[in-house]
């Protein structure tokens, strides 16, 4: 009546977009920040947000032309089904390969920080059946608890930042701007990826109800995004200095364990705060899992896309225990990352445009 | 194989006057005996059915027929303004029997009855029903068509103090078993012919009344199309309680979250009725339904709205943490002290640490062990009465609160974990909500218990995964927490808060979007 | 089929409640550590017994953990309020796990309130290096952890008879808790700081532990550079190194003033760091500034006046003065560790400048020239004139 299980509202796309690419970026973006450009993190930081505000635009220009379809169904009108339906595989393998990295780094480190005994294989199975049990009710469903969710990420997140602010050394962040441009520029690329989940809005669109707001939505959300992980960057440094948040994997679980809230009811705050990490982590993952099972049931055409969630839990569990450990899960990101990640956040979706437009495919809905 | 077949189908009731859905299917004749002898058919063996069949006129011509329900009719009414009329006003009226003996029917329906409650039917079935609905039937040799008229009154034990839903300030009356009685206490409350009772029949054999009440302009229609399409879905034989329907009618039966609320208080029903909800009355039973729900209702208690806001807006804060405590706090121990100690301020560590030395079970085993003890004592201190319940309350006091630690079979950690999960399930104002809440502890504490804060969180997750997925007649369950935007994000002014009572101006979600509109200041403060 | 999955489901779920809660422990089966000695093992040949004697010991660990029940006030089954536990081993983990042998419970050093470094592991590069990277390495322990050095080995500290306080561990962090704001003889520096100094300073200050009769008493510090103890800093050292690196101090200065002595109790502070270059050699301007008030002096004379305020002004700035410049002659010239982040600062301000004296820092630091100047203020005198 107010709501098809399989629509959402713009805001709850802006919620959802939001967890998931805040949830990417946050664990390791101090780190990686630092390794580019020590001190000056931060402004690799802005600039990848530039980046990805220019991916978005590029990809939610291409979606609002199509605002029935997903790229499963615009890929195939404009280069013809079979190609479209390879790429459209592509897409998949590649949202698998990620989605089970996730997960395995999730794995890796509950099984570091708060389980050493337990199973990994365990951690990960309830950890997707979870996100399974979500994706099985729908978007819709994922969109609400999205803006429940929200809450339990982003409070955490903005008490950190608030606790660790008194001890927060700004005089870490000098000198500023002494790295060379071009390693700037490297950093903002790479950093940019932490951004490849906007590759996500491919595929929202027929999910939403009023698709035509697709890009300020978009824009608005990195930017919230960008702006929250300079400050988060900021902090880190400010914090460890950047030698030290090199030194860590995980910068910002560190910086967890810095605060000391006063007249705290516990002891550690570092393992509670996981709870905010767990949670996004767990957006993202079902995040995956949805998109997976979606991008399957657009291609075999099928109605229903409950009965093809299950399916793709062993898929995703079996590549996440692939990598031997943590340096080799890394490793693999890593060569993902320089081998496909690009494709469809920028040459994929230009490609698609350039034909779309000769063709004259697709709603024009540019013009004034 | 055919045999038993045969042997079972003579072993089914024959009955040549009920269609399946148990309606008397035999029609009303002219002849006045032979609807007589129908009707001591269909009333064989029933000793509280009263007839009497008589005749009326100087020459005792004409006969007729009265029958009702021992007891379930008001006497007075039927022997001062039917008996009284028939017998001896309708004799003395004029010798010239003949003239209005063509007249006999309309003359009694319209001048023989000093009554205002009567009606006319045509079919056996609506006669016999109006009958075992507490009314008395007349019939008149020579007519097919029955005359009902209303004499329901049978005994109910009156409107007295709603025993659960307690407030401090506010009306006491509670609904009570009669279905009008019910009516009336919301009509009185809301004087609007818009306010509608819609009324319906459900049940083939206990044909209970319910009644559909609603304000025509501002409830939702696909909502109320859509509680009928529900209420028209099922055949039963009986309903004894509102309880029966709500199951019936419910979005989703695996969910341990009631999806319907109901309520005792007819302050309460008024206003939901007044914000667009549908409120079901179900005769017999002393629970009104309110439709659609979300979880916020539940944490509504008709106080909030007669006391002030600060204080109700505390108080719905202190509510909302209480569900979360009645349901996390048991899980969040084992947690913490199974798997996190570091998480525990250092000297409680150690006092938990040192109390539970000589505790011979598992902390999960010992948080069952009590909650379990717990229930018990709740479940036995309902079904007891009143004084012998109260003992019962302190047997478990002192049994589980001092000897047990004593024994050293629980830690005494334990008991404060145990109260204050019972106490902030006390807390919840509707107590249906409270058994949801008290289900999911038990699955948190398994997830907890398996896998420690992980498994907490996950079994949070699957809890809120499952209250964002539920939906009440189409409203989404968690409104307006999720899909506010509905809205336009105004019914967060009554949900964890209540803001002041001129600034919830509208109304909410339940009622028609152009409806919205409920309070106009004409001079604000300070202007 | 559909009955089916929910049964497979419940079946799953049952098969992990029974081989599950793999890492369950109830909290009474759990030993709290709350204190951590680590030194260097030394074969002593009249105590030790002979088996211990291999190369393959190089640790030696001392666990100190509370007797639950004595500690929260109960009958125990043992009188002891601690129970001290040393084991030897070749490498931290080694160690630590012939602990478990010896141990009725489960070691846990999530309550860890102290790790304690003995002298000789301070001397160690090697033993100090492995250490500090499995205190990061290993999770349960909380990079808040306050880490002292001990004048001696930390099993004696771990071993003293601290009346107010049996478990050193609280004792220590209670001290550091309590104490640190209105103290500066030392300061508190925790597991995190300490990595970080390791890590961007390559010099560190630990405070010291000295053993009492009936107490421990924490003042002065150890300085560590390149993970290898170069000498002790006693507290005045450490105080006039502090005056420089920490703001908003609250301390207390005692200084001979005529005939009779004055205190002046600190009540803010504030510092700040310049370069500026003189011939060719950068100078480091440092400024001091101070407020606070006179909290003792003498009767009989007043000091409600300007010009006498002005005077014992001047004295306790040349005091201030002498011991910073005594604290930095003695960071320059006898240890040369620059643990007051002069270099960082240098860094920061002129980055330029730093990239060419960075190679050579220590000996620009040993050669620097230092130009210190304090500024103080009485801002009242108490109740009397």
């Amino acid at each position: 009546m107010f709501s098809q299980n399989n629509k959402i509202s713009m805001r709850q796309l802006e919620i959802l977009l939001f967890l998931d690419l805040f949830s990417t970026a946050v664990l390791i973006l101090p780190r990686r920040a630092a390794e580019f450009a020590n001190q000056d993190g931060w402004i690799i930081v802005i600039l990848s947000t530039f980046l990805a505000l220019f991916y978005s635009w590029i990809i939610t220009y291409l979606a609002s032309r199509f605002p029935k379809d997903t790229f499963v169904e615009f890929s195939s009108k404009i280069l013809s089904k079979p190609v479209g339906i390879i790429l459209s595989l592509f897409l998949f393998i590649k949202i698998c390969f990620n989605t089970a990295m996730e997960l395995r780094i999730f794995g890796e480190l509950v099984k570091q920080i708060l389980l050493p005994r337990t199973p990994i294989e365990v951690i990960m199975i309830s950890m997707l059946f979870v996100s399974a049990y979500l994706v099985r009710q729908g978007y819709e469903a994922r969109g609400r608890l999205g803006e429940i969710l929200f809450f339990v990420i982003f409070i955490p997140i903005i008490s950190i930042l608030l606790f660790v602010l008194p001890v927060t050394d700004f005089r870490n962040l000098k000198p500023i701007l002494t790295t060379p441009l071009s390693k700037l520029l490297k950093g903002s690329y790479d950093l940019g990826f932490t951004f490849s989940y906007i590759e996500f809005l491919l595929m929202v669109a027929p999910l939403v109800k009023n698709p035509k707001g697709l890009k300020k939505s978009a824009f608005k959300v990195i930017g919230m995004v960008g702006f929250i992980n300079v400050i988060l960057v900021i902090v880190t440094l400010g914090v460890f200095g950047s030698i030290e948040t090199k030194e860590q994997i995980w910068p910002v679980i560190g910086l967890m364990q810095v605060i000391e809230i006063p007249g705290a009811f516990l002891e550690r705050q570092d393992a509670l705060m996981m709870i905010f990490w767990i949670t996004s982590v767990f957006s993202l993952i079902s995040a995956g899992l949805y998109f997976v099972s979606f991008i399957i049931t657009r291609i075999m055409e099928v109605e229903e896309h409950k009965f093809l969630v299950f399916p793709m839990i062993p898929i995703i569990y079996l590549i996440a225990l692939i990598p031997d450990n943590i340096a080799e899960t890394l490793d693999s990101i890593n060569i993902m990352k320089n081998y496909f990640r690009i494709s469809f956040l920028f040459p994929i979706p230009l490609i698609l445009i350039i034909v779309a437009k000769i063709r004259k495919l697709g709603e024009t809905i540019e013009k004034k | 194989m055919k045999k038993i077949k045969n042997w079972f189908n003579k072993l089914k009731w024959e009955d040549e006057f009920h269609d399946e859905d148990n309606k008397v299917t035999i029609p009303l004749s002219k002849n006045l005996d032979e609807n007589i002898k129908n009707l001591e058919i269909l009333f064989k063996d029933c000793g509280d059915f009263v007839k009497r069949k008589f005749p009326i006129g100087i020459n005792k011509e004409l006969n007729m027929f009265i029958g009702y329900i021992d007891l379930m009719i008001d006497r007075r009414v039927i022997e001062e303004s039917l008996l009284e009329q028939l017998i001896l006003q309708v004799r003395s009226v004029s010798p010239s029997m003949d003239k209005i003996k063509s007249s006999i029917y309309e003359f009694i329906r319209d001048g023989g009855i000093a009554t205002a409650d009567v009606k006319e039917v045509e079919t056996l079935d609506e006669a016999v029903l109006a009958v075992l609905s507490g009314d008395t039937i007349l019939l008149i040799d020579g007519y097919a068509k029955v005359i009902v008229i209303g004499t329901k009154g049978w005994p109910n034990r009156g409107i007295q103090n709603p025993d659960s839903e307690v407030v401090v300030r506010g009306p006491k009356e509670a609904f009570s078993e009669a279905l009008r009685m019910n009516t009336v206490l919301i009509r009185r409350r809301i004087r609007d012919t818009k306010l509608k009772v819609k009324q319906l029949r459900i049940g083939n054999r206990s044909r209970t009344d319910i009644a559909l009440m609603y304000i025509e302009d501002i409830v939702r229609k696909d909502i109320l199309e859509e509680v009928e399409k529900r209420l028209n879905n099922f055949k039963i034989d009986g309903i004894l309680d509102s309880g029966n329907i709500e199951q019936l009618i419910e979005d989703n039966w695996k969910s341990p979250f009631p999806q319907i609320q109901g309520t005792q208080r007819p302050d309460k029903a008024s206003s939901a009725i007044l914000e667009g909800r549908i409120a079901i009355i179900v005769d017999n039973s002393p629970f009104v339904l309110l439709i659609p729900t979300t979880i916020n209702s539940f944490f509504k208690s008709s106080e909030d709205y007669y006391q002030r806001w600060s204080i109700m807006s505390f108080t719905r804060f202190i509510r909302y943490i209480a569900a979360i405590f009645s349901a996390a706090i048991p899980g969040f121990y084992i947690a913490l002290t199974d798997y996190h100690p570091s998480m525990i301020p250092t000297p409680l560590t150690m006092a938990i640490a040192a109390s539970r030395e000589a505790v011979p079970f598992p902390s999960v085993v010992e948080v069952v062990l009590m909650e379990l003890a717990f229930e018990l004592l709740r479940e036995a201190g309902i079904r007891l009465p009143g004084p012998i319940g109260n003992t019962i309350g302190i047997v478990g006091g002192i049994i589980i609160g001092q000897a047990a630690v004593e024994a050293k079979i629980v830690s005494p950690i334990v008991v404060i974990i145990v109260s204050v999960t019972a106490i902030s399930s006390f807390a919840i104002p509707d107590d249906s909500l409270t058994v949801g809440f008290r289900l999911i502890k038990y699955l948190i504490i398994a997830f907890s218990a398996v896998l420690g804060l992980y498994g907490f969180l996950l079994g949070g997750l699957v809890v809120l995964i499952h209250l964002v997925s539920l939906k009440s007649f189409g409203i989404p369950y968690m409104f307006p927490y999720v899909s506010s935007v509905i809205n336009n994000y105004y019914d967060l002014k009554d949900s964890i808060f209540r803001l002041p009572i001129f600034m919830i101006n509208k109304r909410p979600i339940f009622a028609r979007p152009n409806e919205k509109i409920r309070l106009k200041i004409k001079n604000k403060k300070g202007e | 089929m559909r009955k089916n999955k929910i049964l497979v489901f419940i079946i799953i779920f049952i098969l992990c409640m029974l081989t599950g809660c793999w890492d369950s422990m109830s909290i009474d089966r759990r030993a709290f550590i709350v204190a951590v000695g680590i030194d260097k093992f030394i074969f002593n040949e009249l105590e030790d017994e002979p088996s211990l004697n291999k190369q393959i010991n190089r640790y030696e660990m001392t666990f100190a953990i509370p007797n639950l029940q004595k500690v929260v006030g109960e009958q125990g089954l043992s009188d002891e309020p601690r129970f001290v536990k040393t084991s030897v081993g070749p490498t931290f983990i080694n160690t630590y796990k012939n602990l478990e042998g010896r141990i009725n419970k489960n070691a846990y050093f999530g309550h860890t309130k102290a790790i304690l470094l003995g002298k000789e592991l301070l001397k160690d590069k090697t033993l100090l290096k492995e250490t500090l990277d499995i205190l990061q390495r290993n999770n349960q322990f909380s990079r808040s952890i306050p880490v002292v050095s001990v004048d001696g080995t930390a099993k004696e500290a771990l071993m003293a008879n601290a009346d107010m306080q049996p478990l050193i561990g609280i004792y220590i962090s209670e001290l550091f808790e309590n104490n640190e704001g209105v103290n500066t003889r030392f300061e508190q520096r925790t597991l995190g700081d300490l990595l970080k100094d390791f890590k961007e300073d390559k010099g560190a200050i630990i405070p010291k532990l000295s053993i009492g009769e009936k107490d421990i008493k924490i003042a002065g510090a150890a300085l560590v550079k390149d993970y290898e103890l170069k000498g002790w800093l006693d507290e005045y050292e450490v105080r006039g190194m502090l005056w420089i690196k920490k703001n908003n101090q609250r301390l207390e200065v005692s200084i001979p003033y005529k005939h009779f002595y004055i205190a002046y109790h600190v009540s803010n502070s504030k510092s700040k760091i310049t370069f500026y270059k003189e011939e060719e050699d950068i100078v480091c301007r440092v400024l001091v500034e101070a407020e606070g008030r006179l909290e003792e002096y003498i009767l009989d004379e007043n000091i409600l006046d300007n010009k006498e305020i002005e005077k014992v002004e001047d004295a306790i700035e040349k005091s201030i003065k002498e011991e910073i410049e005594n604290s930095i002659h003695i960071l320059q010239k006898q240890y040369n560790t620059d643990v007051i982040n002069i270099g960082k600062e240098l860094e920061r301000q002129d980055p330029k400048q730093w990239e060419l004296v960075k190679d050579n820092w220590d000996e620009v630091f040993e050669k620097m020239k230092f130009d210190i100047n304090v500024s103080i203020n009485i801002r009242r005198i108490g109740q009397i004139k």
